[in-house]
């Protein structure tokens, strides 16, 4: 356990210190002040926007991560050749294994985890910076009725302590692993979690694909089933309504139809069923977000099998 | 001597399927292609011996030791090290591998890069510590040791990759093209530790293809070709003892020694004033040698030489390939 702890680890280091996380992860901080701008544009209910935005942003850049991050990860090791003197110490080819799926996993905690903090602290500062609070804060008002402008550095007090309770908080939102949290920041550590069992999904295929593909197949076939998987149910429901419409039978089918059919009907089938990891609705109806025991369930099955298939790969292959 | 290291009839053949195009009417097909690296290699190595693994590019050498190091699977044959088949992770723990032209994880410092690899190992502690630190300062890179290996130069590379080699302790270390890539003064260094390896009762398994390096030290070799095994022995017996050849160099000779060393000379080098004869007949030299004592020149050394591992190595393999082409005449006929 110490020895695929000790991959892991190493696997971590290796992926914080490559300049693409960082690319992405200032992106994910740009689509998230983002989201703040848009939800201005909205004119009835702009939490939902922001909200929306927010969680849709940080489960895309997380998948991206997952994408370019992680198919390096072994392949390199195999292509560099590093894996020789790995692989001849005293550990098994699937604790390799294994440990940079930990590894790789445990990188995209880290950065769903700051990605979320950031996230919860412009929900925050919107809270702070609305005219009606910002007003309160800087105008007193007098005997008369009138109102008195408090002075620039009373302003300015109000902008720093607002910027800083607000990072504190978001930190408050994710140490209480979801506790803690304002009316606006309600349900998002939990959507954060969904995101992270989507991700333990996705990772899996990354490290298959890596196991035995070139980066630039393995990128493209993990990107593959990430959008199969979230549009399974509705290719899933494509299939059916096809099946409808041709009455019960692929006979009356043209050959167009009957194609997409077996494909839809395929890939809904083979690809993981990401959307039930999905409760961006609830998460913009400010509905309770549940991870649900089968939601949990599934993730770590599917994931499990998938690391299996990878084990039974590797330990098969003669390293180039 | 206990056998340590034994191969019974290893055999690697790499099969790749290659998409085969042709344009004429389009045809596209899958071919195998097939190419035998390592045929049937029958060795033993035993405790406490340096093995030489020699042989041009291309022998199979880096096969053999992939097949030993479990990290690719052999064809046919089975392999044993220490009574134990290869890739078991109790061999694993005695034994230490360096791979030819290694790549480390260049993020990581010296000393990052060994503690984690003496993690892998199950070490831990104050113990682990000293023991890298220890080997750092023995391959010669106390310096280095918080610079990242990004850093570090070929021969800096090398020697940390010996340093891994060694973390456990091991009872064999196999070291492939362990001189490669080194200036003389590095394969020095290297010639240096494989022997003070040996004296620590340890085995060493090492490939080479420069030969010079491993006459010096190895107690046996073997000789690969093409994937086949042409010679095992201890250099002694596969070199042919007899000197072969005398070198006589002299200066300012008589007219008379001249020619006479001329003619009979197989070589003849003249440089200004200064003479450099070889001869294949101890006679030969024998009389040169008296003329320059009675007085007919200046003698400037007398080198007797025997036959190198380089010369018995282009024999041997020009002679396989003499009788490849041969075969491959006969067969045409």
């Amino acid at each position: 356990m110490t020895k695929t702890l000790a991959i892991a680890l190493n696997t971590f280091k290796e992926a914080v210190r490559n300049r693409v996380l960082y690319v992405l992860l200032f992106f994910s901080v740009l689509i998230l002040f983002g989201a703040w701008l848009a939800s201005t544009l909205s004119i009835e209910r702009p939490e939902r926007i922001v909200r929306d935005l927010g969680v849709a942003a940080i489960n895309i850049i997380s998948g991206l991560i997952a994408v370019f991050v992680g198919i390096g990860l072994v392949y390199n090791d195999l292509d560099k050749k590093t894996i020789y003197t790995v692989v001849s110490k005293p550990i098994s080819r699937w604790q390799f294994l294994v440990g940079k799926y930990i590894g790789l996993l445990g990188t995209i905690l880290v950065n769903v985890l700051i990605m979320t903090w950031v996230f919860c602290t412009v929900l925050h500062l919107r809270d702070a910076f609305t005219d009606e609070a910002t007003n309160q804060a800087i105008y007193r008002q007098l005997e008369s009725g009138a109102y008195e402008y408090k002075g620039a550095l009373a302003h300015l007090g109000y902008v720093a302590t607002s910027i800083i309770g607000a990072v504190l908080k978001g930190a408050a939102n994710i140490l209480s692993l979801g506790f803690y949290s304002t009316p606006i920041t309600e349900g998002l550590f939990l959507a954060s979690v969904l995101t992270m069992l989507e991700m333990m999904v996705i990772v899996s295929f990354a490290v298959l694909f890596s196991s035995f593909s070139t980066p630039t197949l393995s990128a493209f076939l993990t990107a593959f089933v990430w959008v199969i998987g979230k549009g399974n149910q509705e290719l899933y429901l494509l299939a059916q309504s096809l099946m409808k419409k041709a009455g019960g039978t692929t006979e009356t089918m043209d050959a167009s139809q009957e194609l997409i059919y077996h494909f839809a009907k395929f890939s809904a089938h083979i690809a993981p069923n990401l959307e039930l990891f999905n409760q961006r609705p609830q998460i913009a109806d400010f509905a309770p977000v549940v991870v649900s025991p089968m939601a949990l369930a599934y993730g770590i099955v599917y994931s499990a099998g998938i690391i299996a298939i990878s084990v039974l790969i590797f330990e098969r292959r003669n390293f180039k | 001597m206990s056998t340590v290291i034994s191969m019974q009839g290893l055999s690697k053949v790499y099969v790749q399927d290659v998409l085969g195009f042709e344009h004429g009417r389009l045809k596209i097909r899958l071919k195998n292609r097939r190419r035998v690296a390592l045929q049937n290699l029958t060795l033993d190595v035993a405790k406490g011996e340096i093995f030489g693994l020699l042989g041009p590019n291309g022998a199979g050498k880096t096969t053999t030791l992939k097949i030993l190091m479990g990290l690719h699977f052999a064809t046919a044959g089975t392999a044993t090290i220490m009574g134990r088949p290869v890739g078991d992770n109790a061999v694993k723990e005695r034994i230490g591998y360096l791979p030819e032209n290694p790549h480390f994880y260049d993020y990581l410092t010296g000393v990052e890069f060994l503690t984690f690899y003496a993690q892998l190992y199950g070490m831990s502690g104050a113990g682990r510590k000293r023991r890298i630190e220890e080997l750092m300062s023995t391959v010669g890179l106390g310096h280095a040791l918080d610079l990242p290996l990004r850093g570090y130069s070929k021969g800096m590379i090398q020697r940390i990759g010996l340093a891994q080699s060694l973390l456990n302790d091991p009872e064999i270390v196999f070291l492939d093209e362990p001189q490669s890539g080194l200036d003389p003064f590095g394969r020095k260094e290297v010639r240096d530790l494989i022997l003070s390896l040996k004296e620590q009762g340890k085995t060493v398994f090492f490939s080479s293809h420069i030969l010079s390096d491993a006459e010096q030290i190895c107690d046996r070799v073997a000789i690969l070709h093409k994937g086949e095994c042409i010679a095992v022995g201890p250099l002694t017996d596969l070199l042919s003892a007899k000197t072969k050849e005398y070198e006589v160099a002299f200066s300012d000779p008589a007219e008379a020694l001249l020619d006479d060393a001329r003619r009979r000379a197989a070589r003849f080098v003249q440089r200004k004033n200064e003479y450099l004869a070889v001869f294949t007949q101890e006679a030969d030299a024998r009389d040169i040698l008296k003329g320059l004592a009675d007085g007919k020149g200046h003698l400037m050394g007398f080198t007797p030489r025997k036959e190198t591992l380089e010369e018995y190595f282009i024999r041997e393999i020009e002679g396989k390939r003499a009788l490849e082409s041969g075969n491959g005449r006969n067969a045409q006929l």
